[in-house]
C-alpha cells in the first residue's frame, strides 16, 4: 500500500515537472507576423542577414544611398555649381546656402539622424547576442560578426559626430557632443565630449581590429583593412597625426589596394575602395535619377570642370576630368553631370565607396606636411598623380603651403560627389567665404554643425 | 456548464439503483446455497459523502435483516451472512450497496439535483454564501428578463450599482455597437492613451481588425471590462449579448479579492460570470417564447431650426449679402412650403422579432435539451439590423458517480448598418431643401445648385446613399462546444474536468457605390477611383481546459472547504482586410469589379496567447459563526516577459455572522447580520502580446549584393532589421484589493441591507516609454510597468418588502441602491504627459474637451479654459489663464479640471408589485454630480456653419452690440471660421438625471385556461425601455445614432 501511494506521488510529480517544462516552452508564442529574434539568430547566417539589413539601411535614401553621398553632402561639400531653383529642389538650394533651419535640410537631418541610429540599435542588438548566441559560430566566424559590428558601429557614429557635433578644429575635444550607444536600450545613451565620443569609436575600432582577420579583402563589408583605414580617418580628425599615419602607411604599404591607371568604366574605381557599400541594387538607379535627371541635373559648368582639373597642377589628361561626363547637359545649356555616380555598367553602378585607398594617402601626406616632411608629403601625392594620367610634381618637395592646397585640390578631384569633402572643409573649419564653386550666398549664420532633432 | 463545475451535483435516480443493485443481491445469491461463513457481529456506520458527518435514520437491509441508524449513523446488525450486500437509502440521498464486513462504513451522497441557491459559485469552488467573505452579486436571469428583454447589461445596472454600463452619446443605441462595462471603477488608462503607434508601422501587438468574438483584443480596446465567462468558459461581451437572453440561469459579479484573486490575471478588472439554465428533467417539454419588441427613434433632445426661422438667421447673419438671388430662390422653396423634418428621413420605427424555442426532457441518468433561438433587432436608423440565431444541443449521463455532459452551440449574427449613414448629416440638413424630386418623386442626389460667381454650387442628399447599393455589414458564426466532467470521488473530494473550444469567423463588407456622395467632388481625372469596398476577414479560437480538485469536510463544529484547480488557455486570432476602388457602376458592387487595391498591401493581423492558470482556496467556518479562507494563484502567460514569467496572486477573507452568535436573540428589528473583509491582489493582461519578445523582419525589396549579379545570388544577402525589442521583464499589472462590507436582515425579514467599500490599486500599468531618437527605437516602442490608476468608494443595497401576504399572493417591494466611486490616477508616465501635449495641440479638434492624464486626477476629467462669460464690451469671450489673469485669447495651456463625466452617486430605484398572477414593475437609474460638455451649443450654435442647419438656439441670447449681456457670441456665417469656441467651462453643464429605465407588466394565465389549451405554463409581458427622462435636455443626444425607446410584447408558453 505504502510502496503503491509512493508511486502515485512519484508519477503525480514526474507528470507535474513535464507539463510545466512543456509550459515553458508553450507559453513562448512568437509574434506571428514577424520572425522572433530567437529563429533569425540561431545561426550563423541569420548574424549575417542582420549585417546585411544594417547594410542596406546605410543604403537608404536620405542616408549613404543618396544625401550622405552624392546628394545633399556633395551639394554642401561643392562637388556641384549648378544653379539649383528652391521650386525644384528646395533641399539642395538651400542646402547650398548652408541653411540649416530650412524645414526640409532640417527632416533630412533627422532622418539621417535617425536611420543611423536604427542602425546602431541593429548593431547592438546583435552584438548583444553574439555574447548570448557565442555557440551558434563557428571556425572564425564570432570574431569576424563581433568585429564587423563594432568597426561597423563606429563607422556610423563617426559620421553622425562628424555631421552632428562641431569639428575639433572649431570647438576642440571638450564640449559635449552627441551619445554614443554601445548597448542597446530604450533609455538615452550619455552625450560624450568629442574626445570621450572619438575615444569610443577607438576603442571599438581597436578591438574590432584585433578581432578581424587581415586576409579577409571583401570591401563590401566592414573588415581589418576597412577599421585600419577609418582609424586613420578619425585619428586626422581628432589631431592625432602620429597615429593617424601610421594607420594610412599601414593601408597602403599593405600593397592590397594597388591603384589603377585606366577606370574602363569603372568609375567608382572600386579596385580602389578600402570599404564599400552596395547601394540597394533595385532601386540605386531611382536615387540617381531623382538628384540627376531633376532640371537642371546636379553637376559641374565646363568652366568649373577645367578650373578643377585643369588648371593650376592639373591637365586634361588627368582621367578623373572624366567623371563629368561632357556629352549630358551642354547642348541644352546646363551643367555636366557627374558620370560617376549615374555609370552605365551596371555590375558597379550601386557600388559606393565609403573609405578608398587613396584618402590613405592624402591622410599620410597631409600627416607629412603637418610633420615639415615635404619630400614625403610631395611622394605620396605623386603616387596617386601617376595613377591618374597626370604627371608628377616638378618640384620633388613643394612648399609647405602649396602642399597644403594641393591636398585640398586632389581631394576635390578625387572625391567629387562622394560626399567627403564636406567632412574635409569642416575638419579644416574652412570659412564659408572660402568655400569654392559658390553660386548663391551662404547664409549669415551659416554654420558647419548639423541640426540635432528634438 | 457552471453548476456541474461547482456543485456538488449528484444525478441520479433513487428506483433505478435500487432495482439494479438489489436484484443483483438476489441474482448472485440463489435460494438453495446457504451461505457457508457467518459474520458475528457487523457494525455499520453511515456518513454523509460530502462531509462525512453521520447520517441518522437511514434505511438498512442486509438480507432480510433491517433497521435504521441511530443519531451517530451506526447499526449494529447479529449473525449475517459474509458476502451478501448491505444496502442503504434514506430520503434525499443515493442508495449504495457493499458487500458486508464486521466493520463498514458507507458514505452516501445527497441527491441535490441543483446546487442550493444560496450557495455562491466563482465557476471553479462553491460555498455557501454564508461561508463566503467576498463582495460578489447574484442576479437571477428571471429578475434581468423583467427589466429588459434585450439586453443584460441594461438589466444588470439596476440590481447591482457597481456594473456600470456607458454608452456614449456619439453611437446612441446603435444595436451594433457594444456599450462600454466596468466593475465599480477605472483598473486602466484607455487604449488611445497606452498604445504607441509609429507612421508607417503597424502595432503587431494587438488584432486590428478583430473578430467581434476576439476577447483579446476586446480587452485591449476596453481595458476596464471586466472579464466575461460564459459557463466557465471565457468569451468577447458581444458574444454574450447576442446570445439568447432567455437562457441565462443567472449572472454572478464577482468583485474584490476574495471573489477573484484566484482567478489571476482575470480577475483584476471583476468577473461577470453568466450561467445558462440546463434542460429540466422530467416529462418532455417544449417551451415556446415569442417577443415583437418596437423601437422608437428619442429624437425630443434634436431642436432644429424650420425653413423660415432658419432663412431668417441666414439671412440675419448676412449670409445673402453677397448672393441676394439664392436668398430669393431659398425664399421660393420656403413660400411653397418646403419644410422638410430631416430627422425622420433616415429613421423609423424599428419592428423586431424574437422567438425562442426549447425542448427538454430525460432523466437521471440521461437528460437532453435542444435550444433554438432567432432575434432580429431593428434599430431606429432605416437599414440598421443585428439578426441573432443561436441553435444548441445539450446531453447529460450519469455512469455511477461521474456525471458527463456536453453543450454544442451554434451562432449566427448578421449585422448590417445604416446606409443612410450618419445620423448627424440629416440634423444638418437644410429644411428648405426637398430631399424628394420634384418630378419623379424619388430620392434626388443634389438637393440644391446655384452658380455663385462662375462656380457651380452643389449640395448633395445624404439620403441617397440609402437608395442605391451602399454595404455596410458584418456577420459571424460560432460553433462552440463545452464538456464537463464531475467526479465525486467520494471521502469529500470531487473532481471536475471541463473543456471548451470554439471557432468564430467574420466578414466584414463595406461598399461605398461609385454614386456614392462621399465621391460627389471627385474630378474627371479620379473618376475612375470611385467606389470603394473595403472587406475584412477575421477569425478567432479559443480553447479553454479546466481541471478543479474540491474537498468538503465537516468535523463537529468545524467545517473544511479545500479547491484548487489549473486552467491553460489558448487564443489564435487572425484578420486580413483588403480594400479596392474604382467601381465603374453602382450594380457592381462585388469585390472583384474594383479596379485597384487602395494599399499595396492587405491589413493582416495574427495574435495568439496562451495562459496557464493554477489556484488553491481554504476555507473554513466555525460553527457557522466564524469564518476565514485564503486563496492563492500563479498565473503564467505568454504575454509576459521572460523574466517575469509567472505572476502570482493572492487573498485573505474573514466573515462573522453575528446572527449566529448564542449572545444573539431572537428580535423583531434584527434579523441577520454578518460583517465581512478582504483583501488580496489580482491583475490584468490587458495590454499588448509580444512586447516580451525581440523580433525581426526582413527587407522584401533588396538585397545586399552587387549590381548584375547572377542566379547566383538569389537570397545571399538578405537583410533583416529589427522591430521590436523586448522588455524580458514585463509583467501583468497587479491590482490591489480591499474591502468590507456588511449585509442585514432586518424588520422580520422584510428589509435587506448590504453595503460595502472598497479601494482598488492598480500598479505597473503597461504604458510606453519615451525614448529619444538616439536609441534607434523609431519604428518600434518599448513598454513598461508604469503608471497606477486608484479607484476606491462605496455601494449600497436596499431591499424592501412593504407588503408580504401569502394568503392573498400579493408582494411589494421596493429597491434603492448606489454607488460612489472616485478614480485617481496615482502615477502617470513621459508618455501620457507626451499624450497630454499632444491633445492641447492646435492639430487636433479643441472644440471638444480632450482628455488629460494627470497625477492625483480623475480619468474622466473634462478640461477646458476657465471663461468668464461673453464680453459685453466686445463680444468676445473672456478667459482666465493659468495665472488668474483675464485674456481674450484661448490657450490650451490654460486648461483646468473643469467637472468630471462620472457622477458622485449613480445607481437605481424601483419597485415591483405583484398580485395573484399579475407583476407590474418600474424601475429607473439615476445619477448625482456628473458633469458635461454641451457640445450642441459648441457645434451647432456658437462654431456653427449656416450653410447647414443649425440648433433652435442660435437666433437668441447672441450678442450683438457693445453693452449686451449676452450667453452666446456673435452671429456669424461660420462661427468656426469668424470666432472659434474652444474647450471652455462655458459649456460645461450639470449632467443629474433620471431615467425611466423600464416599466414592467406581466400575466400568467390562471391554471384554468392553460389546461383548456394543454399547456403547462402561458404568460404574457409588456416591457417598455427608456420610456422617459429627467434632467437637463439641452445637448442633443445619440449624434451618429439615435437613442431609442423599446416597447416589447411577449409570450411565452410551456408544452
Amino acid at each position: 500500500m505504502y510502496n503503491r501511494g509512493l508511486k502515485i506521488y512519484f508519477l503525480a510529480a514526474a507528470l507535474i515537472i513535464v507539463s510545466l517544462t512543456g509550459c515553458k516552452k508553450w507559453l513562448d508564442t512568437d509574434a506571428p507576423l514577424q520572425v522572433d529574434e530567437n529563429t533569425v539568430l540561431s545561426n550563423e547566417q541569420g548574424f549575417k542577414e542582420v549585417l546585411n539589413g544594417v547594410y542596406l539601411q546605410m543604403g537608404g535614401k536620405t542616408v549613404y544611398g543618396r544625401d550622405m553621398t552624392f546628394g545633399l553632402m556633395s551639394v554642401l561639400g561643392r562637388s556641384y555649381d549648378t544653379t539649383i531653383s528652391p521650386a525644384i529642389a528646395n533641399l539642395y538650394y538651400q542646402g547650398a546656402r548652408y541653411n540649416f533651419q530650412d524645414p526640409e535640410v532640417k527632416t533630412t537631418f533627422k532622418d539621417i539622424w535617425n536611420n543611423l541610429y536604427v542602425s546602431i540599435a541593429n548593431l547592438n542588438n546583435l552584438l548583444d547576442n553574439v555574447e548570448i548566441r557565442r555557440n551558434v559560430f563557428t571556425g572564425n566566424n564570432y570574431n569576424t560578426t563581433k568585429g564587423e559590428a563594432l568597426g561597423l558601429r563606429a563607422f556610423l557614429h563617426f559620421d553622425l559626430l562628424r555631421m552632428f557635433a562641431p569639428s575639433p578644429a572649431a570647438a576642440g575635444l571638450n564640449l559635449p557632443a552627441i551619445p554614443y550607444v554601445s548597448k542597446i536600450s530604450p533609455y538615452a545613451a550619455p552625450v560624450l565630449t568629442t574626445g570621450a565620443f572619438i575615444d569610443s569609436c577607438i576603442a571599438d575600432l581597436k578591438t574590432a581590429e584585433s578581432l578581424l582577420s587581415q586576409t579577409d579583402m571583401t570591401t563590401s563589408r566592414f573588415t581589418h583593412w576597412g577599421v585600419k583605414g577609418l582609424l586613420a580617418r578619425i585619428y586626422l580628425y581628432k589631431g592625432d597625426l602620429t597615429n593617424a599615419q601610421s594607420y594610412a602607411l599601414s593601408v597602403i604599404n599593405s600593397n592590397k589596394f594597388p591603384m589603377i591607371t585606366a577606370v574602363n568604366s569603372d568609375w567608382m574605381i572600386t579596385k580602389e575602395h578600402v570599404f564599400s557599400l552596395y547601394s540597394s541594387f533595385n532601386i540605386s538607379a531611382e536615387y540617381y535619377k531623382s538628384v540627376l535627371n531633376t532640371t537642371p541635373p546636379l553637376g559641374f559648368t565646363t568652366q568649373n570642370q577645367t578650373a578643377l582639373y585643369v588648371t593650376g597642377g592639373g591637365a586634361t589628361s588627368d582621367f578623373r576630368r572624366a567623371f563629368l561626363d561632357p556629352t549630358t547637359g551642354v547642348a541644352l545649356g546646363n551643367t555636366i553631370m557627374p558620370r560617376k555616380c549615374y555609370a552605365t555598367n551596371t555590375n558597379l553602378s550601386n557600388v559606393l565607396p565609403m573609405i578608398r585607398v587613396t584618402e590613405m594617402y592624402y591622410i599620410a601626406a597631409e600627416c607629412a606636411t603637418a610633420a615639415l616632411d615635404s619630400l614625403k608629403a610631395t611622394d605620396l601625392l605623386d603616387s596617386v598623380r601617376v595613377h591618374r594620367g597626370l604627371p608628377r610634381y616638378t618640384l620633388a618637395a613643394l612648399k609647405r603651403d602649396s602642399l597644403n592646397i594641393e591636398i585640398r585640390k586632389e581631394y576635390q578631384k578625387e572625391f567629387l560627389s562622394e560626399g567627403q569633402m564636406f567632412y574635409f572643409y569642416k575638419r579644416k573649419n574652412l570659412p564659408f567665404t572660402s568655400l569654392p564653386f559658390t553660386k548663391v550666398p551662404v547664409v549669415a549664420d551659416a554654420s558647419y554643425v548639423f541640426i540635432k532633432p528634438e | 456548464m457552471v453548476s456541474f463545475a461547482a456543485g456538488i451535483l449528484f444525478i441520479t435516480g433513487i428506483s433505478s439503483e435500487v432495482f439494479a443493485e438489489t436484484g443483483g443481491y438476489y441474482q448472485q445469491v440463489p435460494k438453495d446455497s446457504l451461505p457457508k461463513k457467518m459474520i458475528g457481529k457487523v457494525r455499520i456506520t453511515v456518513k454523509d459523502l460530502v462531509d462525512g458527518a453521520a447520517v441518522d435514520s437511514a434505511y438498512i437491509s442486509v438480507g432480510i435483516k433491517h433497521g435504521y441508524s441511530d443519531n451517530n449513523g451506526i447499526i449494529e446488525f447479529d449473525s449475517v451472512p459474509a458476502g451478501i450486500m448491505v444496502t442503504i437509502t434514506k430520503a434525499g440521498y443515493i442508495s449504495q450497496s457493499k458487500k458486508v464486513k464486521a466493520d463498514l462504513q458507507i458514505r452516501i451522497g445527497k441527491r441535490e439535483m441543483r446546487s442550493s441557491a444560496n450557495n455562491y459559485k466563482n465557476g471553479l469552488y462553491e460555498r455557501p454564501l454564508e461561508h463566503f467573505s467576498g463582495a460578489a452579486t447574484i442576479i437571477s436571469g428571471n429578475d434581468l428578463r423583467k427589466i429588459n428583454p434585450l439586453n443584460f447589461t441594461e438589466a444588470l445596472k439596476y440590481y447591482d450599482p457597481s456594473f456600470i454600463v456607458t454608452r456614449d452619446n456619439l453611437n446612441g443605441d446603435d444595436p451594433n455597437v457594444t456599450p462600454s462595462v466596468k466593475i465599480r471603477g477605472s483598473y486602466n488608462f484607455p487604449a488611445s492613451a497606452t498604445i504607441a503607434s509609429q507612421t508607417g508601422t503597424t502595432v503587431t501587438g494587438a488584432q486590428i481588425n478583430p473578430s467581434v468574438g476576439d476577447y483579446v483584443a476586446s480587452n485591449i480596446a476596453n481595458p476596464n471590462q471586466p472579464v466575461i465567462l460564459l459557463n466557465g468558459v471565457q468569451v468577447a461581451l458581444q458574444t454574450a449579448l447576442d446570445m439568447d437572453m432567455n437562457r441565462i440561469e443567472k449572472i454572478t459579479i464577482l468583485k474584490d479579492a476574495a471573489a477573484t484573486s484566484i482567478y489571476g490575471v482575470r480577475g483584476g478588472t471583476g468577473v461577470l460570470l453568466i450561467q445558462t439554465k440546463l434542460p429540466q428533467k422530467g416529462d418532455f417539454t417544449v417551451t415556446y417564447s415569442g417577443q415583437v419588441q418596437v423601437t422608437t427613434p428619442d429624437l425630443s433632445s434634436y431642436n432644429v431650426l424650420n425653413a423660415s426661422e432658419k432663412l431668417q438667421l441666414e439671412q440675419a447673419a448676412g449670409y445673402y449679402n453677397s448672393n441676394p438671388s439664392l436668398y430669393q430662390s431659398r425664399l421660393y422653396q420656403v413660400n411653397k412650403g418646403i419644410n422638410t423634418n430631416w430627422l425622420n428621413i433616415p429613421t423609423r420605427t424599428g419592428v423586431g422579432s424574437k422567438h425562442t424555442l426549447s425542448l427538454e426532457g430525460g432523466d437521471d441518468d440521461i437528460n437532453y435539451g435542444l435550444d433554438f433561438s432567432y432575434n432580429n433587432i431593428e434599430g431606429v436608423m432605416k437599414g440598421s439590423n443585428r439578426n441573432n440565431v443561436n441553435l444548441g444541443g445539450y446531453i447529460s449521463t450519469r455512469i455511477k458517480n461521474v456525471v458527463i455532459n456536453n453543450y454544442l452551440s451554434y451562432q449566427r449574427s448578421n449585422a448590417s448598418n445604416s446606409t443612410y449613414g450618419s445620423f448627424s448629416e440629416y440634423a444638418r440638413q437644410n429644411p428648405y431643401w426637398n430631399p424628394y424630386d420634384s418630378v419623379t418623386g424619388e430620392m434626388s442626389r443634389v438637393v440644391e445648385e446655384y452658380t455663385y460667381q462662375g462656380n457651380t454650387v452643389r449640395f448633395y442628399n445624404p439620403a441617397y446613399n440609402g437608395t442605391i447599393s451602399t454595404t455596410d455589414e458584418a456577420a459571424y458564426s460560432r460553433l462552440s462546444n463545452l464538456t464537463n466532467i464531475n467526479w465525486m470521488i467520494g471521502h469529500g473530494f470531487r473532481l471536475n474536468g471541463r473543456f471548451g473550444i470554439s471557432k468564430q469567423s467574420d466578414e466584414q463588407n463595406y461598399f461605398l457605390p461609385p454614386t456614392h456622395t462621399a465621391f460627389a467632388g471627385y474630378t474627371p481625372s479620379q473618376f475612375f477611383n470611385r467606389g470603394k469596398y473595403n472587406q475584412t476577414v477575421s477569425d478567432f479560437l479559443s480553447m479553454e481546459g479546466t481541471l478543479n480538485l474540491d474537498y468538503t469536510k465537516k468535523t463537529g463544529l468545524h467545517q473544511f472547504y479545500g479547491s484548487t484547480g489549473l486552467t491553460g488557455l489558448e487564443t489564435r486570432s487572425e484578420s486580413t482586410g483588403i480594400e479596392l476602388v474604382g467601381f465603374t457602376t453602382d450594380k457592381l458592387s462585388d469585390l472583384a469589379f474594383g479596379n485597384a487595391y487602395s494599399n499595396t498591401k492587405p491589413t493582416t493581423g495574427i495574435i495568439e496567447t496562451r495562459l496557464v492558470s493554477g489556484y488553491g482556496n481554504f476555507a473554513y467556518s466555525y460553527d457557522n459563526r466564524y469564518q476565514f479562507e485564503a486563496s492563492v494563484n500563479a498565473d503564467a502567460s505568454s504575454q509576459f516577459g521572460e523574466n517575469n514569467r509567472v505572476a502570482s496572486h493572492w487573498s485573505a477573507g474573514a466573515s462573522w455572522n453575528l446572527h449566529q452568535e448564542r449572545f444573539f436573540q431572537e428580535n423583531k428589528i434584527l434579523n441577520q447580520l454578518r460583517v465581512r473583509a478582504s483583501v488580496g491582489t489580482t491583475g490584468n493582461q490587458f495590454f499588448q502580446s509580444y512586447l516580451g519578445h525581440s523580433s525581426y523582419n526582413y527587407y522584401t525589396d533588396r538585397q545586399y549584393i552587387q549590381g548584375g549579379s547572377g542566379f547566383g545570388t538569389r537570397g545571399i544577402g538578405l537583410g533583416a532589421f529589427l522591430t521590436g525589442f523586448a522588455n524580458e521583464d514585463i509583467k501583468a499589472p497587479e491590482t490591489q484589493k480591499q474591502n468590507v462590507g456588511v449585509d442585514a436582515v432586518l424588520l422580520q425579514n422584510r428589509l435587506s441591507v448590504r453595503v460595502d467599500a472598497y479601494r482598488n490599486k492598480t500598479n505597473g500599468l503597461v504604458l510606453p516609454v519615451v525614448s529619444s531618437s538616439s536609441t534607434g527605437f523609431i519604428n518600434f516602442t518599448y513598454y513598461d510597468n508604469l503608471g497606477a490608476i486608484e479607484n476606491k468608494g462605496m455601494e449600497f443595497d436596499l431591499n424592501y418588502t412593504v407588503i408580504r401576504n401569502v394568503k392573498k399572493a400579493i408582494t411589494w417591494t421596493v429597491r434603492l441602491n448606489g454607488i460612489h466611486n472616485e478614480d485617481r490616477i496615482t502615477t502617470t508616465s513621459e508618455y501620457l504627459d507626451k499624450v497630454n501635449n499632444a491633445n492641447d495641440a492646435m492639430s487636433v479638434d479643441q472644440t471638444r474637451p480632450q482628455p488629460r492624464y494627470v497625477t492625483g486626477q480623475s480619468l474622466t476629467g473634462i478640461w477646458a479654459v476657465r471663461s468668464l462669460g461673453i464680453d459685453p464690451a466686445t463680444g468676445q469671450e473672456k478667459f482666465l489663464k493659468a495665472d488668474g489673469t483675464e485674456t481674450f485669447t484661448w490657450d490650451a495651456s490654460d486648461k483646468v479640471f473643469a467637472g468630471d463625466l462620472s457622477p458622485d452617486l449613480l445607481g437605481s430605484f424601483g419597485t415591483s408589485v405583484s398580485v395573484k398572477n399579475i407583476t407590474a414593475g418600474i424601475y429607473f437609474n439615476y445619477q448625482v454630480g456628473a458633469k458635461y460638455y454641451n457640445q450642441t451649443l459648441a457645434d451647432r450654435l456658437e462654431n456653427a456653419d449656416l450653410t447647414y442647419n443649425v440648433d433652435s438656439r442660435a437666433a437668441g441670447n447672441r450678442w450683438k452690440q457693445p453693452g449686451d449681456n449676452a450667453l452666446y457670441k456673435q452671429l456669424s456665417i461660420n462661427g468656426m471660421t469668424t470666432s472659434p469656441t474652444y474647450a471652455t467651462t462655458r459649456f460645461i453643464e450639470s449632467n443629474d438625471l433620471i431615467n425611466c429605465s423600464a416599466i414592467a407588466l406581466g400575466y400568467s394565465l390562471p391554471i384554468n385556461i392553460i389546461e383548456k389549451i394543454k399547456a403547462k405554463t402561458l404568460k404574457l409581458g409588456f416591457v417598455a425601455n427608456n420610456v422617459f427622462r429627467t434632467g437637463n435636455n439641452n445637448v442633443e443626444r445619440g449624434i451618429y445614432y439615435p437613442f431609442n425607446r423599446m416597447y416589447s410584447f411577449s409570450i411565452t408558453a410551456g408544452f
